[in-house]
């Protein structure tokens, strides 16, 4: 049996008319998997996450966190997850230690179980020289590992990291990254929501693209990226008259998803065939007085294939 | 439980650990009681110190007997002993030298009595008036000064009347005024007639009334000091409670409460420790407030059943009511402007800054009534003029009431905004 089963998990916000946050959203996840949600900020992730751990209650759908419904059985789905928040949510003016202990207080823990918990924490977070400074005291990395810590002293059988990786080094971020991978070795859950497409690809057995609060696509990276089928990504340079350009190369037959980049004056596209593609591409840009002032031909990946199911790029 | 307690200490701990928050909840209601209290000679009860007059008689018409002169008797009473409690008085020669001793601020008032002015005492239709000279910088001195000339002065008028009165009714009377036992008739409708306008209310009395406590020592006086205290304590431990209240907000903000809501347990039972940290908050403060009072200023808060009684619905008001405000506050801001105008409204009307429980009447003490604060200072009065249970208990539960309306309704408000 899934660990996680969510079926047509909907929330709108002061319905009818209110914004659909989450439409609909069906997806499994399997013990020991780690699964993440990849989209664009304001896709609809972190509603599923709060619906998830019972913090919203969904408009229509419902969900199962080992067999206990998210409507009907909170309590029993709050004892199974450890949710790490987006934002650091822990209290400045405590020690990273209080810390622990007062969350591992609100986990259930007491007594022996508690100290030896927090200590074991402490250890896997690399904190333990640190554990009496206060958390205003800490850098921002150390702060995640102690947000992350904080999910983990009840040894949670699923555990929920939103977007843990925002906003801090890439050091910290390695070690959050390395010690994800190393929870779902000891056998544990995770769904993992992100923006980052490079961390879904390390990160993920499954992922599942979200966009506009609709799961659009669900799979292995594998499976994913062959859904874009043959097509290639291709990023063009251009030096001026874009919009004629993109409306030009819009037109051309085998082309499709052109999106436009006016900052960096780029214009990023799928085509069947690169090889073919690409002097049809210079004879439109060249009608149109413009020069092609670069070519970057990208193996497909998840950019691509957000780019191909929503005609946007993952950025956006 | 372990959960709720975990908040309470944690937020105790936070709290207590500010040096913002503990100024406001504890030192700076024991510096007003301070202030006020030495401003009010300590805690023995308002005391003020006689005040200086100089007094001038230029009255050399009397004739007579000195004895019988209305302005040797009106010198006599402001420089003997019967007023020497409320007056220093000194006797001048001349008004110039009266009113330069004002001027010198050797003495607050100068009273000036007239040439003729025993003469006109005595006349049906003479008058004179006594020179008040005052320091306009004295309020409270010059004013004492001025009532005690007024009501020596109003006294001799009385006197006047009467004998007018008197003289219409011998004049009246036909055909002999040197009759014995006309004058006798005359006297006794001279006495009807006086006693016929005490009847109508002529009498000026002093109202003073005080709460009918049960207590042995029912008359004990609170003192100024415990006054202050008593309404500095009930009035900052609304904000004591608001700063306990905000939590609430600081916790949503920060992402920790909705965290909190993920762990196992039900929500009620996060806001519920939210309840209880407000309650203890105050209770704390008001522990050390009560002690800070008794240690500092020697108060006598009464009876220990009445303390307790007080001090616990005291804290639940102050509680409830802060969690009300902070539960519909949206922002720290909000919670901030809207708690402070309240807390200051209520403890305009409810008295907190006069003291006094018992001691308004009037308009003043029905609109004290319509505020938690003000029927809880009423019991502190009680409590501290030396009542018993019985004597606070009407303000225990009227308190009581006001407590159980604020916690339902901060539920209410509280279950909706985080369902």
């Amino acid at each position: 049996m899934s660990i996680v089963e969510v079926r047509d998990l909907t929330k709108q916000y002061n319905p009818p008319k209110g914004v659909l946050a989450v439409d609909r959203v069906s997806f499994t996840i399997e013990r020991g998997e780690i699964f993440s949600l990849l989209g664009p900020n304001g896709a609809g992730k972190s509603t599923t996450l709060s619906l998830l751990s019972c913090l919203l209650r969904p408009t229509a759908g419902d969900a199962t966190i080992e067999g206990h419904s998210i409507i009907h059985e909170a309590q029993a789905v709050r004892e199974t997850i450890g949710v790490v928040p987006q934002d650091i949510a822990l209290y400045g003016d405590m020690s990273a230690r209080e810390n622990l202990r007062f969350w591992g207080t609100m986990y259930g823990l007491a007594g022996a179980d508690l100290r030896r918990r927090v200590d074991e924490v402490l250890e896997l977070i690399a904190l333990v020289d640190r554990q009496n400074d206060r958390i205003d005291k800490l850098s921002g990395g150390m702060k995640r590992r102690v947000n992350l810590g904080v999910a983990l002293l009840h040894t949670p059988r699923l555990l929920y990291l939103d977007e843990p990786t925002v906003g801090i080094d890439p050091q910290s971020r390695r070690a959050i990254l390395d010690g994800i991978l190393d929870l779902r070795a000891r056998g544990m859950t995770i769904l993992y929501t992100t923006h980052y497409m490079a961390e879904a690809q390390e990160l993920s057995d499954r992922i599942g693209i979200i966009d506009h609060g609709k799961l659009v696509a669900m799979g292995t990276h594998e499976q994913l990226v062959q859904l874009v089928g043959e097509r290639t990504e291709v990023e063009l340079g251009v030096d001026k008259h874009l919009d004629r350009v993109k409306e030009r190369w819009s037109g051309l037959a085998d082309v499709g998803g052109v999106t436009v980049d006016e900052d960096e004056m780029r214009v990023t596209l799928l085509v069947e065939d690169a090889n073919q593609a690409l002097p049809r591409l210079f004879e439109a840009a060249a009608a149109c007085e413009a020069r092609i002032t670069s070519v970057n031909v990208v193996e497909p990946n998840l950019e691509t294939v957000f780019l191909h199911l929503t005609g946007r790029a993952l950025r956006d | 439980m372990r959960r709720v307690l975990a908040i309470v200490w944690k937020d105790l701990r936070s709290i207590y650990r500010q040096p913002s928050a503990v100024a406001l909840m504890i030192a700076v209601p024991l510096a007003l009681a301070s202030l006020l209290g030495l401003a009010f000679g300590g805690q023995s009860g308002f005391h003020l110190d006689p005040v200086k007059i100089a007094v001038v008689n230029l009255d050399k018409t009397g004739g007579g007997a000195p004895a019988l002169s209305a302005a040797s008797v009106l010198a006599g009473v402001l420089t003997g002993p019967q007023t020497a409690s409320l007056l220093d008085a000194r006797m001048v020669a001349t008004a110039d030298r009266a009113r330069r001793l004002v001027d010198d601020g050797e003495a607050t008032v100068a009273v000036i009595v007239p040439e003729g002015f025993s003469a006109a005492a005595r006349s049906v239709r003479g008058s004179a008036a006594v020179e008040i000279y005052r320091d306009p910088a004295s309020q409270i001195g010059a004013g004492v000064a001025t009532g005690v000339v007024e009501s020596m002065v109003r006294t001799l008028d009385d006197a006047r009347r009467a004998a007018t009165v008197a003289a219409e009714v011998v004049r009246e009377a036909r055909p002999a005024v040197d009759d014995p036992a006309r004058l006798a008739e005359a006297a006794a409708a001279t006495a009807a007639a006086s006693l016929a306008a005490s009847a109508r209310g002529a009498t000026v009395a002093l109202d003073e009334r005080a709460p009918r406590l049960s207590g042995a020592a029912a008359s004990e006086d609170p003192g100024v000091a415990g006054q202050v205290l008593a309404g500095q304590m009930v009035l900052f431990l609304f904000f004591g409670a608001a700063n306990a209240a905000r939590t609430i907000l600081l916790e949503e903000q920060e992402g920790t409460l909705a965290r909190l809501f993920t762990t196992p347990g039900r929500r009620a039972g996060v806001l519920g420790g939210k309840l209880l940290v407000s309650f203890v908050t105050v209770l704390v403060q008001s522990c050390v407030l009560l002690l800070a009072g008794w240690l500092l200023f020697g108060i006598a808060w009464g009876g220990p059943a009445s303390v307790v009684l007080l001090t616990i619905v005291g804290c639940l008001v102050a509680s409830g009511l802060a969690m009300v405000i902070g539960s519909l506050a949206r922002t720290l801001a909000q919670q901030g402007a809207i708690g402070s105008g309240i807390f200051l409204l209520l403890a305009l009307i409810g008295g907190n800054f006069i003291g006094g429980g018992a001691t308004l009447g009037g308009v003043a003490g029905v609109l004290r009534r319509i505020t938690p604060n003000g029927w809880i200072l009423e019991g502190w009065d009680a409590a501290m003029r030396g009542g018993g249970v019985a004597d606070v208990l009407l303000p225990v539960l009227v308190a009581l009431g006001f407590a159980a309306v604020f916690f339902a309704a901060a539920a209410v408000v509280l279950r909706r905004r985080f369902a």
